[in-house]
């Protein structure tokens, strides 16, 4: 067993050479910080078995923040066989800091020169074979992307730690000053500028009076495209669970006992498909965060926000995570590790999960498309420009006192060039992100969910309004009745288990609100037909998607939206935006929805957040974080029920 | 002067860091004293300074700790 560790720089390429390598596929991205924790990546080469382990990019091997932390306690406490120094070939000089660091750790080294097609673009030339020499580390170049070098690279990793096995390792040239004098005379670099395409594209995206505008209008356009691009792959989905599925797994199982019967539609496929019906969404959403990832563009915010944040207490760096926590409040957390204080972490941390993560969208969407039709996608974005706010503010507040307040306005951070993203990486990473949403959705949730119909349908076998749950949440009702979302249970009960996992609030809903009754009328099941119906149905979901991107401008969920005119009754049946749309048929009904909304943005994250805001922070944290986001949701869901309310 | 005084598009010459920590944290990052970079923007309270291998922001506060000259 031979084990190798992969060591360099932040964004050097470290992941993307080991997927080359060994088929995996670890998270990659642009931006200082993709790998926060070590991986671990296991396989055979030539009956030699390998463990490949991924360690964050790091500058120096100090405590100064938790990823070299853990890439300092890994290489001097672990048993590993080869270090391989990963390096941008065309930023040589830079890592001759780190270079020098690990070579004072006494282990047989290796390096990787990664980046080989800029360095060979950029006409740079370099005398290898005196550079081995002079450095005393046998190299070799690598192409992460296009897997050049990397066979070269493995023989030569697995000879070297095979010779190196039980003798002591001693490097000379241990001096960075001198080490870097010895690059200096063997690299030339070409006449080409490593940054030329890179400055041109800061010089508009970074300009001093453009570059916040046009981050706003990038985050505007984007949401438009996920909203617009999604929606008719949404009603899809939504229309195949609710007609299709339901209909004829209704029929399989016809003449089972009436429990089973709602067992399996309104506890499995309505509840499950409640939540599948976002799988669209959640595609579009996770191909933006990867673009923005991989481009390079997530370190240019730290400089564009830097101002903003300064003002708050934090740096422009502390909105990455935030940024991240778009996506999912779990590695937002996890990616506070790349912030140098302590106490600056903790209060990034807690801000981060007042960030819309992606498993709160579904409940914002099909709300804002029941109840504000045409401007739901603007609703939406509402809500997420709130939760900003909220978190900004949360921050100005509680950097006054001691436990939050670090030294955290000092920002160094390193922009790495523009690349254009792979296709391969995005789609990689919408695939395994979605495939996780659609794994959660049936396993963790339906799970949930089958509790929940369990205590929906009996003891009175199906009328949820005097279920276990109906009465119990009844009793709580009360209590939330000022939030206006309170005047009906059904909202009220959502909130507990949301607390597992977000998106059970829209399984839920779907399960007690869709009335899948059998119908008294003849229904006509012809399979082939209406088989055939879904796929015409597909192909104009795709058509008018494409359509809708083409005209992103207009910034509404055309699809999704009904007509205020519809009569509701007649809609309610099978679908789950018209019974939503029942739920509240009042006057205040868009009020009452906009209040859930603000609740569940603000309500305290899932359960797999808080497990690792525990883990990073402890029980001290966790404990404030809970009780701070029970109380400020259900305040400010208050406030503004009762003030919206004014003007209705 | 200090890099916080410098104006966008000037190439300076950086002679003397004056704080530990950040000389270290500048070194890993490959920039040492005598090294010559170019101060390619400031706004948003920070600074972007371009060496030939690195592109950093550098908040002002602690560019106000580093000393350069104007290269002409």
């Amino acid at each position: 067993m031979i084990k190798i560790a992969f060591v360099g720089n932040p964004n050097v390429g470290k992941t993307a050479l080991i997927n080359q390598i060994s088929n995996a596929k670890l998270k990659i991205g642009n931006w200082p910080g993709v790998t926060i924790e070590k991986k671990e990546v296991y396989f055979k080469v030539e009956d030699e078995d390998i463990i490949l382990v991924d360690l964050p990019g790091i500058y120096n091997l100090t405590s100064n923040t938790q990823e070299e932390k853990i890439a300092y306690d890994f290489l001097t406490n672990e048993d590993i066989d080869l270090i391989i120094n990963v390096v941008d070939s065309t930023s040589l000089e830079k890592s001759m800091y780190l270079t020098t660091v690990l070579k004072k750790l006494n282990k047989p080294m290796i390096m990787a020169l990664n980046y080989s097609d800029d360095f060979e673009k950029l006409d740079y030339k370099l005398d290898l074979e005196t550079f081995q020499k002079e450095l005393e580390i046998d190299t070799v170049f690598t192409n992460g992307k296009k897997g050049t070098g990397v066979d070269e690279l493995i023989k030569k990793s697995i000879e070297t730690a095979k010779n190196c096995k039980n003798k002591k390792i001693e490097y000379k040239k241990i001096n960075y000053e001198e080490n870097r004098k010895i690059l200096k005379n063997i690299l030339q670099r070409g006449k080409n500028n490593k940054f030329y395409l890179t400055d041109k594209i800061d010089k508009i995206l970074l300009n001093k009076f453009f570059g916040g505008i046009l981050f706003a209008m990038i985050i505007y356009v984007m949401f438009v495209i996920i909203f617009d691009g999604s929606a008719p792959f949404v009603d899809w989905v939504d229309g195949f669970f609710g007609d299709f599925i339901t209909k004829y797994v209704g029929r399989v199982i016809e003449g089972v006992p009436d429990w089973l019967y709602s067992f399996v539609i309104d506890g499995i496929i309505t509840g499950v498909g409640s939540v599948l019906t976002f799988v669209p969404l959640m595609f579009f959403i996770y191909f933006f965060m990867a673009i923005l990832e991989e481009s390079g563009y997530m370190a240019r915010v730290a400089f564009i926000l830097n101002k903003v944040m300064t003002k708050v207490g934090l740096s422009g760096k502390a909105f990455i995570p935030m940024l991240i926590g778009f996506g999912c409040t779990v590695p937002a957390i996890y990616s506070t590790r790349t912030l140098e204080d302590e106490k600056t972490r903790r209060l990034t941390a807690l801000i981060s999960t007042f960030m819309s993560c992606g498993a709160r969208l579904p409940v914002y969407s099909l709300l804002a498309v029941a109840f504000f039709s045409k401007n739901a996608a603007l609703v939406v974005v509402s809500i997420y420009i709130i939760g900003v706010f909220m978190a900004l503010l949360m921050a100005f507040i509680l950097k006054r006192f001691n436990y939050f307040k670090g030294n955290n306005e000092e920002l160094i951070i390193e922009l790495p060039p523009y690349r254009v993203p792979t296709f391969k990486s995005v789609w990689g990473s919408m695939v395994q992100k979605t495939g996780m949403y659609v794994k959660k959705a049936t396993t963790v949730i339906l799970g949930i969910l089958l509790v929940i119909w369990f205590f929906s349908y009996f003891p009175n076998n199906g009328d949820t309004e005097n279920s276990y749950l109906g009465r119990g949440a009844k009793i709580v009702q009360p209590l939330f009745e000022p939030t206006g979302f309170g005047n009906k249970w059904e909202p009220v009960a959502s909130i507990l288990p949301s607390i597992i996992a977000k998106e059970t609030v829209v399984g839920f809903l779907g399960q007690v609100l869709i009335t899948n009754e059998e119908e008294e009328e003849e229904i006509e099941y012809n399979f082939v037909e209406d088989l055939k119906e879904q796929l015409v149905g597909l192909k104009d979901a795709t058509i008018d998607s494409l359509k809708s991107l083409i005209n992103v401008g207009k910034f509404q969920i055309d699809t999704l939206t009904m007509s205020d005119e519809e009569t509701l009754d007649e809609d309610a049946g099978g679908s789950i935006i018209p019974a939503i749309r029942n739920l509240w048929n009042d006057d205040l009904g868009k009020v009452r929805a906009y209040s859930f909304m603000l609740y569940v943005l603000l309500v305290v994250p899932c359960a797999v957040a808080m497990g690792a805001l525990k883990q990073e922070f402890g029980w001290k944290l966790l404990t404030f974080q809970v009780g701070l986001l029970l109380i400020l949701p259900y305040i400010v869901s208050i406030v503004f029920f009762n003030i919206a309310r004014l003007f209705v | 002067m200090m890099l916080i005084d410098g104006i966008v598009g000037q190439n300076v010459r950086i002679t003397n860091i004056k704080e530990n920590n950040l000389c270290q944290r500048l070194m890993s990052l490959g920039i040492c004293n005598g090294d010559k970079c170019c101060i390619i923007n400031k706004s948003n309270g920070n600074i972007i300074l371009k060496t030939e291998e690195t592109k950093l922001i550098i908040s002002e506060n602690l560019a106000d700790k580093v000393v350069v000259e104007v290269l002409v």
